[in-house]
């Protein structure tokens, strides 16, 4: 009951496009509205929290086996996207072929490491730890040297910026494709819908690799199938709850500098995803997503426009897994070289 | 006849200004006596516009759009522009929308949808069923858009069509003395020389009227990656007895 991009895991369509509906409301009501009481199959009654995991399970490990892989490997931040990656992952393939890179920085809480480990541990799954200090050193002092030439401020000369910011990403993904080249595994890459639709991600750092397996799965969502993994977890068949709890509670961050969450650039993610889902799965005007969520106007542009303008970003992400009714990649054939512009 | 082609550059969704561009050749062609103008396929929106036509308010920013230059354009002018247009059922039609004296005098709806290689119009449009063909400067014009006249051969593709209607031949049978055939199709290399020496076209038209017809293919390209830019021109159409005249 999983669909992915490309047609290469695509087995039980209507299974998928009840999880589909499901996902159409990101509301409290979203149960009521995404259940199919209609249909007898059983599988259809299971909670939609439960049909995305055993979409993403089947998705994941239909696209490894038909493509030829046996064992994957991901970046474990200590963050929800790869907690929940991680956890598909051990169900699609075992935990013994699923390896877990953690690669703090300078920026990376002590907590970070801790949660990925303690992800890790329940989840069975090996992890190793590559710190990235050194190498984003390296890497800093031959860009300096070429910003030394081209007269520009050299890293490090306020705040990171965003050349310092993605210069840590693009390492770790360097890592993650070296492991893959030497082992064989698969990158999986663990950005989720919401920050892939307003492009809050790293080209060819987090979002390097083979498949995206939350691509389509807002970053609400993402919580909610944590919480029932863990709720859920015999069931799923997990012999603990894998996730942990700090991971789940904890602010979302990308620990690319100092004290940063995913807040200071991004509306709450409640709000994002409701105006992502107006706009990419609707395809509704902001004026309409105004109307019918009573979110203030310059807020909904900006994310409209911040969407438009991150469409490059998705063309270059890896293929990804289909679980709402339009997801990025075939289902939504956006030109990049545009200028049309939603206005309220 | 005097008939101008505008070899445009449209920006995708930069509807504002290729409305300006589509204006500013109008007004040249009018300057220069040409009596009919043809811009490429959807110039109004640029192509292709791909998911962008099924988003709230962009067609009808296109048709209106089309609407204000066509009535603003020089009166006498026939003017022939690309754009997405949708029929009294909802459904889009990849158009061209024809004005003189201001007002719309004709729309024709494309009639074969290429979706191979880069092209993916069933996703988005529906099929034309009827021939148009109209009176400019007292001459039988008929209208096509780019895989009307190819028929998918130029690419391999012309099983694709096997089992529907040749809109040339219709055109052909409604008594188009010439055909003009907006058209959006990127640069391929040795296309130049395969729509030159192509067969269809000429067979197709054949039926068109006597050996002293004018036959003409007016048609307009586009570089779809919009490297390539001409200006606006005008060119006195001549009587030729044997084949078209290719205009690209």
């Amino acid at each position: 009951m999983a669909a992915a991009l490309g047609g290469h895991a695509n087995d039980g369509a209507a299974s998928a496009s009840g999880a589909a509906g499901a996902l159409r409301t990101n509301g409290p009501d979203a149960r009521a509205s995404g259940s199919a009481p209609h249909l007898q199959d059983p599988l259809l009654a299971a909670p939609d929290e439960r049909l995305v995991i055993d979409a993403l399970t089947l998705g994941t490990r239909d696209y490894l086996a038909k493509t030829g892989f046996t064992s994957a490997v991901l970046g474990l931040s200590g963050g929800i996207d790869s907690a929940v990656t991680a956890a598909i992952a051990c169900r699609a393939i075992g935990p013994a072929n699923v390896l877990g890179l953690a690669m703090p920085s300078r920026y990376s809480s002590t907590h970070s490491v801790e949660d990925a480990h303690d992800l890790a541990a329940r989840l069975d799954v090996r992890c190793i730890d590559i710190p990235i200090a050194e190498s984003v050193s390296a890497c800093a002092a031959a860009l300096d040297q070429a910003f030394d030439l081209l007269k520009q401020p050299r890293l490090g000369a306020s705040l990171p910026d965003i050349t310092e910011e993605n210069l840590q990403s693009r390492i770790r993904g360097l890592i993650a494709m070296g492991v893959s080249n030497r082992t064989g595994a698969i990158v999986l890459t663990t950005g989720n819908k919401s920050e892939l639709a307003v492009g809050y991600s790293t080209l060819y750092g987090d979002m390097n690799g083979g498949l995206a397996v939350l691509s389509d799965v807002p970053k609400t969502m993402v919580y909610r199938l944590a919480r029932h993994t863990n709720d859920h977890a015999a069931a799923l068949g997990f012999p603990r709850p894998p996730i942990p709890e700090r991971t789940i509670t904890k602010p979302p961050s990308a620990e690319l500098r100092p004290d940063q969450t995913d807040q200071d650039s991004l509306p709450p993610y409640d709000v994002l995803d409701r105006i992502i889902e107006g706009y990419v799965e609707r395809r509704e005007t902001p004026h309409t997503i105004i109307g019918r969520t009573g979110f203030d106007a310059e807020t909904v542009l900006r994310v409209v426009r911040m969407i438009d303008i991150a469409e490059y970003k998705r063309k270059q992400l890896a293929i990804g897994l289909k679980v709402t009714g339009v997801a990025f990649g075939q289902g939504r054939r956006m030109p990049i070289a545009q200028r049309w512009r939603e206005r309220a | 006849m005097r008939l101008a082609l505008a070899q445009l550059n449209p920006t995708i969704g930069d509807i504002p200004a290729n409305a300006a561009r589509i204006a500013d050749a109008a007004a040249k062609a009018g300057n220069e006596g040409a009596d009919l103008l043809a811009v490429p396929e959807l110039a109004i929106c640029g192509y292709p516009p791909k998911d962008l036509l099924i988003h709230d308010g962009f067609v009808r920013a296109c048709v209106a759009a089309c609407d204000k230059v066509g009535a603003a354009a020089p009166p006498a002018l026939t003017l022939v522009i690309g754009t997405p247009l949708l029929d009294e059922h909802g459904g889009l039609r990849n158009a061209l929308l024809v004005y003189r004296g201001g007002a719309r005098i004709a729309a024709y709806s494309k009639r074969l949808l290429p979706t191979y290689d880069v092209f993916d119009e069933d996703r988005y449009f529906e099929p034309g069923d009827a021939p148009v063909v109209i009176d400019a400067a007292n001459v039988r014009v008929g209208l096509a858009i780019c895989e009307d006249l190819w028929k998918g051969e130029d690419a391999g593709f012309s099983s694709h069509y096997r089992s529907v209607p040749d809109p040339v031949a219709e055109l052909a049978a409604g008594g188009a003395r010439v055909l003009v055939v907006p058209s959006a199709s990127p640069f391929v290399l040795g296309k130049g020389d395969a729509t030159a020496t192509s067969s269809r076209p000429t067979r197709s038209v054949t039926g068109c009227g006597s050996r002293r017809s004018t036959r003409l293919a007016a048609t307009t390209t586009s570089c779809s990656t919009g490297t390539r830019r001409c200006t606006g021109r005008t060119r006195r159409c001549t009587r030729r007895r044997r084949g078209l005249r290719s205009m690209c």
